[in-house]
């Protein structure tokens, strides 16, 4: 069972705050205009399914996805509805290409935000920790909300356990009020990730306030 | 002003490279830019023609940017290299400086790329 203190869990909250804030940096330079960010939501749950911030299941998202490597790891996801990826392509291009590229060019751009977003993320968070986070390379997708995550079950749990949450999931919404433009980003770890993650943040904490 | 530089941008995105060909261009009109989308093929453009400058993503397939620009600075030490990339990890960033290379986070802008080559080519005079 995972077991947070409330110092812990703020200070999870606040890292991911951090990178959050860098990627939320990154994003107005590329568009040149003001993003807003919600306070990031923590969730334990058994499957991604039910994780409750899936509102819209059937809803068409683009995603694009990139595990991460390090002391501990999971995927980092950069969501945003299929309906509005042309429109934030458009604010992107800071140069003029003919309307008809625009879709070409669709897939490219949002993978390099993603990138660009995910690693401001985990960069950040990295140089918090002191340790180095390695990134793969970014995936693009385009599905339904509740396909953005396999719902694997823990083989290896022992009978007792398969009720409890084993998945961290971390959600931040972002808007570009000009464009009507929302998104999130979501981090997706498992047990052992909590529990290493845990273990530095309290060697953090224990540092910080020394 | 200079004579025209020389640049090769290596980089897996097709729209980061076409962002920022478009910024040097904006303001050095006249400079040749050419793209490799992976390390094989930025190592056969180097050997053909020399470069002033290697612009080189971290993420890529094949070899990544550090690997890359070390073999680059080693074969082309005249030429300056420059990692461009999202990952700002304090890590990455200390091997660039070790390698010799410059380090520009991204996202590409066109103050930011503007800035770059400005402050380099103000170096060189």
């Amino acid at each position: 069972m995972i077991d947070l203190s409330d110092l812990e869990r703020d200070t999870i909250t606040e890292l991911i705050n951090i990178g959050v804030g860098r990627a939320a940096a990154s994003l107005s330079e590329m568009v040149d205009q003001r993003v807003e960010l919600t306070v990031p939501s923590i969730s334990f749950v058994q499957r991604f399914s039910d994780a409750n911030l899936i509102a819209a299941p059937h809803e068409v998202v683009s995603a694009v996805t990139q595990s991460f490597n390090g002391p501990f790891k999971g995927d980092a996801l950069l969501v945003f509805p299929e309906r509005r990826s042309l429109e934030l392509v458009r604010r992107l291009l800071q140069v003029d290409v003919p309307l008809d590229s625009l879709s070409d060019l669709e897939q490219e751009a949002l993978m390099e935000v993603g990138n660009i977003i995910l690693n401001a993320c985990l960069g950040s968070i990295s140089n918090v920790l002191g340790h180095p986070i390695n990134c793969s390379m970014p995936v693009f997708r385009k599905c339904e909300t509740r396909n953005l995550m396999p719902d694997y079950s823990p083989v290896d749990a022992p009978d007792a356990e398969t009720t409890a949450p084993f998945l961290l999931i971390l959600h931040v919404q972002f808007m570009l009020r000009e464009n009507d433009i929302d998104g999130y980003v979501l981090f997706v770890m498992d047990l052992d990730s909590i529990q290493t993650l845990k273990q530095m943040v309290q060697r953090y904490l224990a540092h910080a306030l020394s | 002003m200079s004579h025209p530089r020389s640049v090769l941008l290596v980089d897996d995105s097709k729209f980061a490279r076409l962002l920022v060909k478009a910024f040097i261009q904006s303001r050095f009109p006249a400079w040749t830019i050419d793209e490799a989308v992976e390390a094989g093929e930025a190592q056969t453009m180097a050997n053909t023609r020399p470069y002033d400058y290697f612009i080189i993503d971290f993420n890529m397939p094949g070899k990544n940017g550090l690997e890359l620009g070390g073999d680059i600075r080693q074969q082309h030490p005249q030429s300056t290299v420059a990692l461009l990339t999202a990952n700002i990890q304090q890590d990455i960033q200390n091997q660039a400086e070790a390698l010799g290379m410059d380090f520009i986070a991204k996202p590409p802008t066109q103050d930011k790329i503007t800035a770059y080559f400005s402050a380099r080519e103000q170096a060189h005079d």
